[in-house]
């Protein structure tokens, strides 16, 4: 019984959430430009202000468990343009709170955006043998390459210890110093290649592949790049790669072709990470032919 | 959900994978009436396992004085009081698990600590129930004025709540010894886990950026060789050994001696709906509602049987057994007749053998040999 209540709501939260984003993605489609030049990842490109925006609605995920009912983050605005080889796409959307940092209570700010690798897949971040490619960008990644790895000593500036065993140099002991297997026996994530816990990084986008919920894995090559930005309330990020990065997860896209295209958004300042996000439905986007 | 046999509650539960127990099953027994609250277990812990960057407020071990105590801040309270009633009728527990009890869209009912929860470990560390008025004095057993200390490690439970609420699946419980660990490298610091665990035992590391927990020392338990917070016990309070699934008792194993045949050792907080695997022997001197709310509805028989040890010499002897050999004790043999106790490893081969009683040596006042007067005679 409760059971069976539990699937009814499930499926009326499911009309309910989607029903927006369906209507929605009937009506819109994105149409992203061909450019000549270079695409900087950066938002505060000037060749941003030409590209046609849309408005994408997100809404609630009652889907996979843990839901979030009552996201924070309820609409993006969406630029894309490409130069024939790189597609870039600029989401903007308002947040009041700035959250970069993963301390154990708090939560970053992040956006991401889903593509079918073949022609077509499920919303529910893929299925079996309908793979989706995820671009995720991330607060705390964006914090790491532009401030350096976020350390101890930058989380909790007022922490003091003095010894860690066989770390190498002196207090705080910068981990990314960290080159001796007997230091790094400690650093379990890092040494097991996990992108979480890498203090070098390079890019603030995580390349993920997904058949359906639980499966999100990282992708065994990464090409995206990306930047965030954080002025007046107001996230912007820029999300690019190549079409073609010799992938064998590169989507079925390119000059010429319309695909579709999903988003979601996490409210760091909310507790939101994971499933517990707002989300869209699949928004087409006509990618120009090249050379028009 | 599927629905599962919890012996600890009396009956079947809710839980989002089915039944599927371990061959043997990772356990441990902790005497809290032998505690002394000296931290060596929650020190060798920390220098094994958790000086790593991160790991910097993690205790994988932590001992907190009862009632008072707790680590993270106000743990058990809060999660009892966010369960609600916890009604049994007799040996069935009628309430609602943590499973049951879940929110919508949510795997289990938990809460995230706040990080400040985390900085006071030993917080309420001695702190008597109620103060002392002039002229309080002591009744026996149970006395007016009480604390206990309360070690604690991950329970390594047959339902996992860590396990349950982890959307991706990084969490694991292995078939070989039902040890309960943390994929490093498919975990993406969601800290579901940690939210999920009613016992507060999942930590996440904010330098790595993910969630780490304790591991049951699988390396050395590989080697049938007992964690390091219950060799280093110097309390000798502590047996870790293998449990064997409730309808396969044997009582020559320690721990299914303790557990179901005695039933001296108890589960913390049953009704949480866990069936964790870290059982505790409550302590005599402290109010039986307080104990019965912690350790269920076995507590009197518990405290009764444990008090009556001394006329037990199967009860007695395992009892000896705790902390006087780092080997995993597989299973274990009384013999009143010479007043022993002796433990064996996995292949019958006897690794330990103890005294119900000590002998007791009685030397002269004076040391004619050194020309010395002793303190101690005995």
């Amino acid at each position: 019984m409760r059971r069976a209540r539990r699937l009814l709501l499930t499926l009326l939260l499911l009309v309910v959430a989607l029903g927006p984003g369906l209507a929605g993605a009937q009506q819109k489609t994105l149409r992203a430009r061909f450019i000549r030049s270079a695409i900087p990842a950066d938002p505060g490109w000037r060749g941003w202000r030409l590209a046609p925006a849309i408005e994408v609605q997100l809404g609630p995920q009652v889907m996979a468990e843990p839901w979030q009912l009552t996201p924070s983050i309820t609409r993006l605005t969406v630029k894309a343009v490409h130069n024939g080889t790189w597609v870039a796409f600029l989401l903007a959307w308002k947040d009041a709170t700035r959250n970069a940092a993963m301390q154990t209570d708090t939560f970053r700010d992040a956006v991401a955006l889903m593509v079918p690798v073949g022609r077509a897949a499920s919303i529910t971040m893929g299925a079996p043998k309908e793979r989706v490619l995820i671009l995720h960008w991330k607060a705390d990644w964006q914090e790491d390459v532009d401030k350096g790895f976020q350390d101890v000593a930058q989380l909790y500036p007022h922490a003091w210890l003095d010894w860690y065993p066989f770390a190498p140099g002196e207090p705080p002991y910068d981990v990314r110093g960290w080159t001796n297997p007997e230091a790094r026996r400690y650093l379990t994530g890092w040494v097991l290649g996990n992108p979480r816990s890498q203090p070098d990084k390079r890019t603030s986008v995580e390349e993920q592949v997904a058949e359906g919920y639980g499966t999100l894995t990282t992708n065994e090559r990464q090409s995206a790049v990306g930047k965030g930005v954080y002025t007046n309330g107001e996230w912007r990020v820029v999300i690019a790669r190549p079409f073609a990065a010799g992938d064998p997860n590169d989507p079925a896209w390119g000059p010429g072709k319309t695909v579709p295209v999903a988003f979601a958004a996490w409210d760091g300042g909310a507790g939101e990470i994971g499933g517990r996000k707002s989300l869209s439905d699949w928004v087409a986007v006509r990618l120009s032919p090249a050379g028009r | 959900m599927a629905t599962v046999k919890n012996w600890q509650i009396g009956r079947e539960m809710e839980y989002p994978f089915p039944e599927s127990r371990p061959q043997r099953q990772f356990a441990a027994v902790f005497d809290l009436n032998k505690c002394i609250g000296c931290q060596t277990c929650t020190m060798a812990c920390k220098t094994t396992w958790t000086v790593g960057k991160g790991q910097e407020y993690m205790q994988w071990n932590n001992v907190e004085t009862k009632p008072y105590g707790a680590y993270p801040m106000g743990w058990d309270v809060r999660i009892l009081d966010k369960l609600g009633p916890q009604r049994w009728q007799g040996q069935t527990y009628v309430g609602k698990t943590v499973f049951e009890a879940a929110p919508q869209g949510e795997k289990v009912l938990g809460y995230l600590p706040e990080e400040l929860d985390w900085t006071h470990s030993n917080a309420g560390e001695d702190e008597a129930a109620q103060s002392l008025d002039r002229g309080a004095y002591e009744t026996m057993p149970v006395h007016r004025h009480w604390f206990f200390y309360l070690p604690r490690i991950c329970m390594h439970c047959t339902y996992p709540a860590c396990l349950a609420a982890c959307p991706r699946q990084a969490i694991y419980k292995r078939a070989e010894d039902g040890i309960v660990l943390v994929d490093q490298a498919r975990c993406r610091g969601y800290r579901e886990c940690v939210k999920a665990c009613p016992y507060e035992k999942a930590f996440y590391n904010p330098v790595l950026r993910i969630s780490q927990k304790c591991i049951g020392c699988y390396p050395a338990v590989e080697q049938g060789i007992q964690p390091r917070c219950v060799t280093t016990c110097i309390g000798k309070i502590r047996l870790m050994g293998f449990l064997s699934k409730p309808d396969e008792v044997r009582a020559e194993r320690p721990l299914d001696f303790l557990v179901y045949v005695r039933k001296v050792a108890l589960p913390l907080y049953p009704q949480l709906g866990l069936e964790g695997n870290v059982y505790y022997i409550p302590p005599v001197h402290v109010p039986r509602e307080f104990l019965r709310q912690m350790f269920g509805p076995g507590t009197d028989q518990a405290i009764e049987t444990y008090l009556k040890g001394k006329d037990d010499p199967e009860l007695l002897g395992l009892l000896h057994l705790f902390g006087d050999t780092k080997e995993i004790v597989e299973s274990f043999k009384a013999f009143p007749a010479t007043g022993e106790a002796a433990g064996y490893d996995r292949k019958g081969r006897e690794i330990v053998r103890v005294p119900f009683r000590e002998p007791n040596y009685l030397r002269p006042f004076y040391d004619a040999a050194r020309q010395v007067y002793r303190h101690n005679i005995s």
